[in-house]
């Protein structure tokens, strides 16, 4: 009994460890789950029976794939855009001095700290003041550019403060200007936290319902085809997207691991 | 010999030296610009929209500019409950995403050995399937006839004999949605602590939960205090799962701003609603770090 | 070996009046100095002492606030780090951690575009420092001591005029860092590149330097061969900071036998050889290095020494090689004496009478005006900074 519980203490926080991971699994295990199902009514929310129909029939309603290539669409012009605009920004704050450092670090941390709901009216309220462009693509893109960027800078500027300086200032040293030292060192050695800040601001962008729901016009991107078919019954193929983005994003995740763990080991 | 020309002086920043150079505003102006333009001039639209007054009799004739600070008093005097309602709902769905946090970040830090990379993805993961849908999961995993539900009720443990379209679901959806935002930074700062720290406790006689209470917990403090935060502002804001996993009378004020923008089109009422919704988050965030005495948050 | 051009066309370095300050703060005082061709030099001094900026300055990578550094005759006080035919060794290394041993020893010699036989140059310069079989290693599976031979070869493959090496054993252990001493010297001569190394370890400095400059508080305060500056310091900061001393404070009472001054020192007379000073009077700070001391029986063996101080033995350690003795003398000074462990008498007890001895040719005289206790400050300072 002595001998039990000191085992159950010693492997307590483990024990709890795996219940919790479980937990934060459960809704994805569904999710997964539900993708092979065949609902009996219009809600998929029970199990009734497995059929792959759903992923054989991904677009059998033309509407979930135009939506999923809208999101796709602004998903990938957002990331190229905020990766490029979060990394330059990044670069000045940790390799440059200049006036305007506390503004900028706080003009950064604002976005994070805003609730989406806020931030989504208040785009929302310039673009009904201004009405130049029309709620639509165009606003979502300006809308997921702004509120991805602060993350990139944050994933970007994480990489870069923990590389040694003198990796810089070896390269000049050894005849690389600045160019090649960016070419040759700094670039190369910040690549993982710039991947890491493209997957974050894809995965952000692509997810985002909140304040596309206040700028989209009649534009339907993915979360809000999924909100508008809430009501009337969340089709499988809803669940057979979401599979195969999770599945991708985690396989990103787990090489990204791998390779990085190769390149400690050996 | 001469290898490199003396003439080849580029322009060239080198790190952290103290130049007049342009290179940082260069790198700065485009990312600062776009929010300059799309996140702060948005807040004067807002505020401007808020003081507007119909146009004419309907909705539909629009709004013109004005200065109807009645626009605040009407909107508080109506919905200070919703925002009272949602203040609980986000606290405890933030302490209750703590509870389940730290002892998970407090393995994956200290005891995680080689699976700790693994946790890790496991932490991350729900953020790569899609928030709707995984709340909407949720529905099924709360459902009246769920395996949950019978099990709590079979213990007696339920007082409204259910989950689903109750103030739990929402607190119980919001906690599980925001979990990796308080996780994340939690592990951080435990992972941090340097480990002899916690065996100079236990050599000087503090036993595990002493060492757990008097060292690890006080250094940990700038995780929590973030994580709560990173918990606790999209909570307040948040309407999804207020709309999915609770009933009716269960909606938090970003239900109402939503349904006020959106489908009643009242836009002065909802831009109110969320200008107060914004300063009442700037003051209790203000103040808890105060409290916390904590000045790096990020 | 290729690496081993002996008949350099190399240049002395020479920096003229070079400052370096930050605010208020100068960290590099109006510092002037040549440094021979082919020879070892090393700049030691305390952490803080601006030996570090000093060093960042000849390679470019800090801007001196005025003053001049000279490549024979050319300027390159402006140039940038990449257009000087110098390179350096940095503290911890700075091997690039994504590139394998070869690129990052091939890396200089890439940039310059000079890379004809570069297969076979960089694998000579692997040979030079032992590690050619690590080639397709990368930085961060070698140990400590092979990282800092790469560094080192990731230097010497682009035959630079000076090699600037900024504490590069500090990260070593003791056993390592000895053996790391003969190599980089081996190294050195046979490359004959002239190497500037900055340490704050006296005896890294000692073993391997063909000249020391002693830095403290951005100044130099002393420059020579080791084995000159060891026994003629000239500073009380350089007696204390290279080695022990015992220091003494007297005032010169004129003339005495065999060439020497007598001084007074509280109430009893010492000897110093005239030769060791300029002075013929007044106050005179004079010193004799610990294991040129000897103890013995109260009034046993005075006859055989010119100058003699009866104290009392306040501790006595025994730590093999030698004893050392700490002595206190009438006036409340204390002295350590290093004892060579031969025919030495029965270890001192504490509180027991003895003489301390010193003959007066190993006295040495500082600069008129020295605080005996200059330089103390750093005794017991850590070897890693």
């Amino acid at each position: 009994m002595q001998n039990l519980s000191s085992w159950l203490g010693k492997r307590a926080t483990g024990i709890y460890a795996v219940i919790a991971l479980f937990y934060m699994m459960l809704p994805i295990i569904v999710v997964i789950m539900l993708s092979f199902n065949k609902p009996a009514g219009k809600q998929n929310t029970q199990w009734n029976e497995f059929s792959l129909d759903a992923w054989k029939n991904i677009c059998r309603d033309q509407t979930i794939c135009g939506a999923v290539t809208t999101s796709i669409q602004i998903a990938a012009l957002t990331t190229i855009v905020s990766t490029i605009l979060g990394t330059m920004i990044a670069f000045a704050l940790v390799r440059h001095r200049f006036r305007g450092r506390t503004s900028t670090n706080l003009l950064i941390f604002l976005p994070m700290a805003t609730p989406e709901v806020v931030m989504g009216t208040s785009l929302l309220a310039l673009f009904l003041n201004i009405s130049v462009i029309p709620l639509g693509f165009w606003t979502l893109l300006i809308a997921h550019i702004m509120f991805t960027i602060s993350f990139v800078v944050v994933a970007v500027k994480a990489r870069l403060a923990s590389l040694d300086p003198r990796l810089e200032q070896a390269a000049m040293d050894l005849y690389a200007d600045s160019k090649t030292t960016f070419r040759y060192i700094t670039f190369p050695l910040a690549l993982p936290g710039i991947a890491a800040a493209a997957l974050l601001s894809f995965s952000l962008s692509f997810d985002d319902f909140i304040i596309t729901n206040f700028n989209s016009g009649t534009t339907v991107t993915f979360p809000m085809y999924v909100w508008g078919a809430a009501q009337r019954g969340i089709p499988p193929q809803v669940n057979v997207i979401a599979t195969i983005f999770f599945m991708s994003a985690l396989l990103l995740v787990v090489v990204a691991q791998l390779v990085s763990a190769k390149r400690v080991k050996r | 010999m001469q290898l490199i020309p003396t003439s080849s002086k580029a322009i060239f920043t080198q790190p952290l030296r103290n130049g007049r150079s342009l290179t940082p505003y260069l790198l700065l102006i485009p990312g600062l610009a776009w929010l300059g333009v799309f996140f702060v001039i948005p807040f004067f639209s807002l505020l401007v929209t808020s003081l507007m007054k119909p146009a004419g009799s309907s909705v539909l004739d629009g709004y013109v500019n004005a200065l109807e600070i009645s626009n605040y008093m009407l909107a508080l005097q109506t919905y200070w409950p919703v925002f009272a309602k949602s203040l609980l709902y986000a606290a405890s769905a933030t302490l209750l995403a703590l509870v389940i946090g730290y002892p998970l970040a407090y393995h994956i830090a200290l005891r995680g050995g080689r699976w700790r990379n693994l946790m890790l993805v496991l932490v991350i993961a729900p953020f790569f399937a899609s928030y709707l849908i995984r709340t909407y999961a949720w529905k099924t995993i709360l459902a009246d006839e769920s395996f949950i539900t019978s099990a709590l009720n079979f213990l007696n443990l339920l007082p409204q004999d259910r989950i689903l379209n109750t103030p739990l679901a929402v607190i119980a959806g919001i906690s599980y949605n925001f979990l990796p935002f308080m996780i994340l930074p939690l592990y951080a700062s435990i992972e941090r602590i340097d480990p002899r720290l916690l065996e100079a406790s236990k050599d000087l006689y503090a036993d595990s939960n002493e060492t757990f209470r008097k060292v690890t917990l006080p250094l940990s403090m700038p995780g929590v205090v973030s994580g709560t935060l990173l918990t606790f502002i999209p909570a307040m804001g948040d309407f999804i799962n207020a709309s999915l996993l609770g009933s009716a009378k269960d909606k938090m004020i970003g239900n109402v701003i939503q349904s006020q923008f959106v489908i009643v089109r009242d836009y002065p009422r909802a831009s109110a609603l969320s200008f107060i919704l914004m300063t009442l988050i700037l003051l209790i965030v203000f103040f808890y770090i105060r409290r916390a005495g904590t000045e790096d948050l990020v | 070996m290729t690496a081993a051009k002996t008949a350099r066309d190399v240049q002395d370095l020479h920096l003229v009046n070079l400052t370096k300050s930050y605010f208020e703060n100068v960290a590099v005082d109006n510092l002037s100095l040549t440094i021979e061709a082919g020879k070892f030099f090393a700049l030691l001094g305390p952490s803080g002492c601006g030996k570090t900026t000093t060093l960042r300055m000849v390679a470019g990578l800090e801007e001196p606030t005025s003053g001049n550094i000279k490549l024979g005759p050319r300027d390159i006080t402006n140039l940038r780090p990449y257009e000087r035919q110098i390179n350096t060794v940095f503290q911890s290394y700075a091997l690039f951690p994504h590139m394998d041993i070869y690129e990052n020893v091939a890396f200089g010699l890439r940039r310059r575009k000079d890379t004809t036989d570069l297969d076979q140059r960089v694998h000579d310069m692997l040979k030079l420092v032992e590690l050619d079989e690590l080639a397709r290693r990368k930085p961060s599976q070698l140990s400590g001591g092979q990282q800092q031979r790469i560094a080192l070869a990731r230097a010497i493959i682009n035959s630079p005029d000076v090699l600037l090496l900024d504490e590069p054993l500090g990260a070593l252990d003791l056993k390592l860092r000895r053996q790391m001493q003969i190599e980089l010297k081996r190294i050195q001569l046979e490359t004959g590149i002239t190497f500037v190394h900055v340490t704050h370890d006296q005896e890294e400095a000692m073993t391997m330097a063909d000249t020391i400059a002693v830095m403290n508080a951005g100044r130099i305060e002393q420059m020579g061969a080791p084995a000159e500056i060891y026994e003629r310091p000239r500073t009380a900061f350089v007696a204390n900071f290279l080695g022990q001393s015992n220091l003494f404070e007297g005032e010169i009472q004129g003339p005495a036998e065999n060439d020497c001054l007598a001084v007074k020192v509280a109430d009893q007379t010492y000897r110093i050889p005239k030769t060791a000073t300029a002075q013929t009077s007044g106050r005179v700070v004079f010193g004799v290095r610990p294991e040129k001391m000897t103890t013995e029986d109260v009034d046993k063996r005075r006859g055989e020494y010119d100058n003699f101080i009866e104290g009392v033995v306040l501790d006595a350690s025994f730590t093999g090689v030698s004893v050392q003795y700490l002595v206190e003398t009438p006036w409340g000074q204390e002295l350590t004496i290093f004892e060579r462990n031969v025919d030495v008498r029965e270890l001192g007890r504490r509180g027991e009478k003895v003489d301390v001895l010193w003959r007066s040719k190993n006295v040495f005289v500082l600069d008129p005006g020295s605080d005996i206790n200059d330089g103390l400050q750093y005794l017991g300072e850590p070897v890693v900074e």
